[in-house]
């Protein structure tokens, strides 16, 4: 059984109006637990509208949303405990802090969700740890920090309601390279220590070939393609054709391909490159 | 000679109220650039190049030293308001924000408000305009409606309302940052484009080593100093102090970098696909077949 799964989901925007627009058709797709996938597309693809469905902000015109085999939407009413247990870290999230300091703004669901003040300082703590918080700034006011940091207080609020889905909107989106690579290193590691669920939307290439185990393609409110990371990435002219891209590294495999070099192994990461190049040199693929 | 643009000891601090320690942005930048340049400005979040940027525009106005831009100067005593408009007419802006730049609810009445601004004639505007849409390739989009363009198509819109203003120079402050791979490429070939084509001052803020890859000039902005400046072959060749800086190289010129750490003799100033393919390719050539009869 899937943890999180959106059966023939569709939804239309203004419904009944000269500005009926159909975002989702039809889309089935499900998520393992503990697995990291990654979600492309290019602008207008449905991304948002898809994540939006996932912990109940968006009910979906037609089709079900089921989280461990329930229907999120059997009582309405409820749809506020969905959101405890499917995290959503929206796009550009540092824009929502409010509270007067960091520690409380990062508290702010626990809170909502009546836990004792004992518990929500652990585990705000804890929250602030796991994204590389210093705890000398969760008496801060939010205005007080640096981008980076917002960001990563951003990030906290909703790892500290401790959520079996992950799902976050481009959570790197703007920070320079050191930056992305920590607060994707700190995501990856609460998957690997909660055994989250995580669902990662990001235009990055190089994201996804570095830390989805999963790549799905969105295109046109459906989906384009699904595959593991390997499978995706092996056929670039599909990629291509949904205005997507590969990483870098990997358009150099590409045009040595083209000149008669054949390599194997994982070509879309750096690391992969370098021990498929060494392997063909004969040197094995470890230094 | 004089150059376009010349800061001399140029320095920024923020801050400082009330008895608190100004922090500084920019300290002691010296640099010049030239017309015609297409220059990338690389450097960690905090490094100051946001900074460096809001002073050429006059939206900072330096807190010590001095900016020449175009033959006047501009101290921390200021400039009249005329004298600031002067200078915004010739260096433009573009921002990270598709949305927070298009204020019209026509993609061609968005273009029209700069020139409307400076009170040119009617068919001033509209030749002006037809242009700006031409050169960013949204012509076909003259009527349509901002909000529902893509990110890549608004930014181009965002570009072509600078165009109009007919600057010397435009700034581009992260302004891929938010788009998808081929609103990237839009973007930056619309940049390219200006610069070769039209002769105009391109000064690329970006974290996508690739896109600065493609510009004349590369300046890397660490800690509110200006660290390198160089071809973008010279800069990323030096991979080292790069990933000191929280930055990196080219995927390739780092893929070429891992392997001569294992041991490979490989060039490291090699930075575009084709550079390190050929690269490769002579390393490679010669040796298929061999895999694995070690």
């Amino acid at each position: 059984m899937y943890k999180l799964e959106l059966k023939d989901v569709t939804h239309v925007y203004g419904a009944r109006t000269p500005f009926e627009r159909c975002a989702l058709r039809s889309v089935n797709i499900g998520f393992e637990t503990g697995i990291v996938t990654g979600l492309i597309g290019h602008t207008g693809s449905g991304k948002s509208t898809l994540v939006q469905m996932m912990n109940g902000l968006i009910r979906p015109t037609k089709g079900t949303v089921l989280l461990d085999g329930k229907d999120i939407w059997e009582k309405p009413k409820e749809i506020r405990s969905v959101r405890f247990r499917v995290g959503l870290v929206m796009q550009y999230p540092e824009y929502q802090l409010f509270d007067e300091t960091v520690g409380r703004d990062i508290g702010f669901a626990l809170r909502n969700k009546g836990c004792s003040e004992e518990t929500i300082k652990e585990k705000v703590t804890e929250a602030a740890e796991r994204v590389g918080l210093s705890p000398s700034l969760l008496s801060k006011s939010p205005f007080d920090l640096s981008g980076g940091q917002r960001r990563r207080a951003a990030i906290a609020g909703v790892l500290v309601m401790d959520p079996e889905v992950l799902v976050l909107d481009e959570p790197a989106a703007g920070l320079d390279p050191r930056g992305r690579a920590e607060i994707l290193g700190y995501l990856y590691r609460y998957r690997e220590t909660n055994g989250a669920t995580v669902i990662l939307v990001s235009h990055s290439m190089e994201d996804m070939a570095q830390y989805c185990d999963r790549v799905a393609v969105m295109r046109d409110g459906e989906i384009y393609a699904d595959g593991t990371t390997d499978e995706i990435f092996s056929d670039p002219d599909r990629l291509f054709d949904a205005g997507m891209d590969v990483p870098e590294v990997m358009k150099i495999a590409l045009e040595l391909k083209k000149r008669g070099i054949s390599l194997e192994g994982k070509l879309y990461t750096v690391e992969g490159m370098r021990d498929a190049v060494l392997h063909a040199l004969g040197k094995g693929g470890n230094r | 000679m004089s150059h376009f643009i010349e800061t001399r000891n140029l320095t920024f601090e923020y801050g400082g109220e009330n008895g608190e320690r100004p922090i500084r942005a920019l300290s002691d930048v010296s640099l010049s650039i030239d017309e015609g340049e297409y220059i990338a400005v690389l450097g960690h979040n905090g490094s100051g190049k946001s900074t460096l940027a809001k002073l050429l525009n006059l939206i900072l106005i330096p807190t010590a030293g001095e900016i020449e831009i175009d033959g006047k100067t501009v101290t921390p005593e200021g400039l009249s308001d005329d004298e600031i408009f002067e200078i915004r007419r010739k260096i433009g802006m573009v921002f990270q924000n598709p949305d927070n730049q298009l204020v019209a609810t026509v993609v061609e009445e968005d273009v029209a408000f700069g020139p409307e601004n400076l009170g040119l004639p009617r068919e001033e505007i509209r030749k002006r305009v037809d242009d700006a849409l031409a050169t960013v390739g949204m012509t076909g989009y003259a009527r349509h409606a901002p909000h529902k363009l893509s990110g890549g198509q608004k930014q181009r819109v965002a570009i072509a309302g600078i165009i109009a203003m007919m600057p010397k120079c435009i700034v581009f402050d992260e302004s891929t940052a938010m788009l998808d791979p081929r609103g990237r490429r839009e973007v930056t070939d619309t940049m390219e484009k200006l610069n070769r084509e039209n002769g105009m001052t391109i000064l690329h803020i970006t974290h996508y080593m690739e896109e600065a890859a493609r510009a004349d000039r590369v300046i890397v902005v660490s800690d509110g100093k200006i660290l390198m400046d160089g071809t973008p072959r010279e800069v990323f060749s030096r991979v080292e102090p790069l990933l000191a800086c929280g930055l990196e190289a080219p995927q390739g010129t780092e893929l070429l970098y891992e392997l001569s750490l294992s041991g490979v003799s490989l060039p490291s100033d090699r930075i575009t696909v084709n550079e390190c393919a050929d690269a490769l390719e002579k390393l490679l050539s010669g040796k298929q077949g061999k895999t694995g009869d070690v």
